[in-house]
């Protein structure tokens, strides 16, 4: 059977490609009408990537989740998924413009990266890795870090419209593509309730299984110890939150920093010898 | 059509004298009558507001001269007073009515009535039998202009008052103003109207402090609102906006008392607008997460920021008003053409007509049913011919008429009369001069793509087949 997730991502990155640029056109020349343009190319390739994935599924035998290159496709399409959905309800083109960025990097460094799709299906993953628990670990994970992703956008606007509140004199006229500060500051926390029982389930899950598989869990692995220190911010985000204390600034700030910790764990996620599922 | 524009306006005449020269609204549908039926006057508006009164006519001759009529309805000679007044023709009145529009020329410059004021004035203007005679297209012009300028600078989008500026600023941290709460310290007027320009806007409750408990009982009962005891700020939690206009000395809210507000807000923000000299906000409690502080001097220098930026959108808006007076006469300038083109195709249609008669008494030999045939293919054909010959010239035409470019309309005519290197003879101009006289006058369209096509060819046409 030919393989043709690649031409199917290729596709899919054109796409995010097209949608990044116009995404950032509609911010310069503040026509919303170009943004529908954006948000189209984007859920086309959203589309692309989805059949990409199932794919390399289908050619690999797998869930595409065991390779660096598989979980990005499948991170950046959860994250397109999840913009997709919160765009329905809530929709200023300016998160775009934070996290189209950010799909983009994912697909490219899916096809591109040191172990691009092109080397899909070399070798046979692990048994362990053959696992329903195993996916849905990841998968709610991920779910969770697309949340996150938005609550992260979200937190920059909110820095970005406070500082443009603070300065002296002001600028009373609304910017075109700045949301009002509550606004982003409501969509944030929501992002990240939402994201939050996602997070925890899909760690739960991988404590459980690592337990059941080696009864003991290496706190040493780099992405474990990070993705578990974003899961504290987190926490104490959401819980002074509700405590009252943290809202506005102190809050995007933590958010930002709960996202940068998230991303260094993804990145080292080369590094996790926990997280490799093929021999070297 | 002959536009020309007369008028009077703060640039020219001081309140003093503008006055003068006001027209009451009761007054003006009989001015207008008195206008419509003066000789020489097709068509007839009148804009009369606080900042301005002007007079726009669309006439037949050229030069016609407004001042007899302005006699007529001011009842008195004005030729006196002309250094108060401006007068515009043509192209000149065209852009100072799309200026007007677009509210370039008001004393607040990007002020959104005028445009309002010009809509009432053109309704005026139809109630009395106007807009039917050339001015309706300047004046469709003149709103579409100034809704383009509006759309696409800057112009009305920057606050220029104080209050409208406090809005803005409530806007970029509540969005919606819609049920949120308002709390006014200290009931005086300037603070009043503050508190009221937020109600306008969609906020929905208003609380007011006092010192003088009375007082603001009085202007709570005004906008159905409450009064919560002066000094009782933990009360003051309830309000998302907090205006405070006192004659205190010395601060009124401390950093620590907005400190235990936003703490009972659960730190949802709070803006905070401090219109009173001295302040009544300590200045520090601007620095607290969540608080947004504006004392009066921030407030203003965004209104002089923003009239600043005013005038740099002006020059864009400049720009427009140009491209659009020249996009009018380039559509004028075609409905000009059209009797010229009428006239080209009917001095054809005429040629044609007559070698058609001419080909007849030959056809006579054919046999009847032949003869018929042969008329009808011979009709269709040169018909064909012809609109083929003309189609280029006639595109020509039209395209150097809405250019407003002679030489090319002389090019377009030797392309019509001079495909050979003989010397173009040139029946044309003056028979078409002849033909525009004697054609029904094309009604003016509304829109440059409207352009009348009176066809005479097609009925001609109709009418031999």
């Amino acid at each position: 059977m030919v393989n043709f997730s690649l031409f199917w991502a290729r596709m899919a990155l054109s796409l995010y490609t097209f949608g990044l640029a116009t995404a950032w056109i509609t911010l310069a020349v503040r026509r919303q009408t170009l943004f529908r343009l954006a948000r189209g190319a984007v859920a086309l390739g959203f589309c692309f990537q989805f059949v990409s994935l199932v794919e390399t599924g289908v050619v690999t035998g797998h869930f595409p989740i065991t390779q660096y290159s598989e979980a990005s496709s499948l991170l950046a399409f959860l994250i397109v998924a999840v913009f997709l959905a919160a765009y329905r309800f809530y929709s200023p083109p300016s998160l775009a413009v934070v996290v189209f960025p950010l799909v983009f990097a994912l697909t490219l460094t899916s096809i591109y990266g040191s172990d691009g799709v092109a080397r899909v299906g070399v070798g046979s993953p692990a048994a362990s890795v053959r696992n329903g628990w195993i996916y849905l670990h990841a998968v709610l994970i991920f779910l969770g870090y697309a949340a996150l992703v938005l609550a992260f956008a979200g937190g920059i606007l909110f820095l970005l419209a406070e500082r443009r509140l603070r300065q002296r004199p002001p600028k009373p006229s609304p910017s075109r593509w700045l949301p009002p500060l509550e606004t982003l500051d409501r969509f944030s926390y929501r992002a990240l309730l939402i994201g939050f029982p996602l997070l925890t389930a899909g760690l739960a899950i991988g404590l459980y299984w690592a337990d059941a598989m080696w009864g003991t869990l290496d706190l040493s692995d780099p992405k474990i110890a990070l993705t578990l220190l974003a899961w504290v911010v987190y926490l104490l985000l959401l819980f002074s939150r509700w405590s009252g204390g943290w809202r506005g600034r102190r809050a995007a700030y933590a958010t930002v920093l709960c996202f940068v910790i998230a991303a260094a764990g993804w990145l080292t996620g080369n590094a996790s010898g926990l997280h490799h599922f093929f021999p070297r | 059509m002959n536009y020309l524009l007369i008028g009077v306006s703060h640039h020219t005449a001081e309140v003093a004298r503008r006055e003068g020269y006001a027209l009451a609204p009761e007054q003006i549908p009989a001015a207008l009558a008195q206008l419509l039926a003066w000789p020489g006057v097709n068509d007839a508006l009148i804009l009369s507001t606080c900042n301005r009164v002007e007079l726009v006519f669309a006439t037949e001759p050229e030069d016609w001269n407004p001042w007899p009529a302005l006699a007529a309805i001011y009842g008195r000679d004005l030729t006196a007073n002309a250094g108060d007044f401006y007068c515009h023709r043509g192209d000149a009145a065209v852009r100072h009515l799309f200026r007007v529009a677009a509210s370039l020329d008001s004393q607040v410059i990007g002020e959104p009535q005028i445009l309002g004021q010009i809509k009432a004035a053109y309704a005026d203007s139809r109630a009395v039998g106007g807009m039917r005679g050339g001015l309706h297209p300047l004046l469709a012009r003149a709103f579409s202009t100034a809704k383009r300028v509006r759309r696409e600078t800057g112009l009305g989008r920057h606050a220029v008052s104080i209050s409208r500026t406090a809005a803005g600023l409530a806007q970029q941290i509540f969005g919606d103003l819609q049920g949120r709460c308002v709390l006014l310290i200290g009931a005086g007027e300037t603070g009043a109207l503050a508190a009221s320009h937020f109600l306008r806007q969609g906020a929905s409750r208003l609380l007011v402090a006092s010192r003088t408990p009375e007082h603001a009982a009085a202007l709570a009962a005004q906008h159905h609102g409450a009064v919560i005891p002066f000094g009782a700020w933990t009360e003051a939690a309830a309000a998302d906006i907090i205006i405070s206009c006192t004659g205190a000395t010395r601060p009124i809210l401390d950093r620590a008392a907005v400190g235990a507000i936003l703490a009972r807000r659960r730190a949802r923000p709070l803006l905070l607008l401090d219109i009173a000299v001295p302040r009544d906000i300590a200045p520090d409690a601007g620095q607290l997460d969540n608080a947004f502080l504006y004392n009066i001097d921030d407030l203003r220098a965004a209104v002089d920021l923003n009239l600043a930026q005013r005038q740099q959108e002006a020059v864009r808006a400049e720009a427009l008003i140009e491209q659009e007076t020249a996009k009018f006469q380039r559509a004028a300038r075609g409905v000009q053409a059209a009797p010229v083109i009428s006239a080209l195709r009917a001095q054809c249609e005429q040629i044609r007509r007559r070698e058609m008669e001419r080909l007849s008494p030959k056809l006579a030999r054919l046999p009847e049913d032949q003869r018929a045939f042969v008329e009808a293919w011979v009709d269709t054909f040169s018909h064909g011919l012809m609109q083929k010959w003309l189609h280029r010239p006639l595109t020509a035409i039209k395209a150097a008429a809405r250019a407003g470019d002679d030489a090319r309309l002389v090019a377009a005519l030797d392309q019509l009369f001079a495909p050979s290197t003989e010397p173009a003879p040139l029946p044309l101009p003056a028979e078409a001069a002849e033909a525009a006289a004697t054609a029904p006058r094309a009604e003016p369209a509304a829109d440059d793509d409207a352009r009348t096509d009176p066809s005479p060819a097609r009925s001609a046409r109709h009418g031999a087949g």
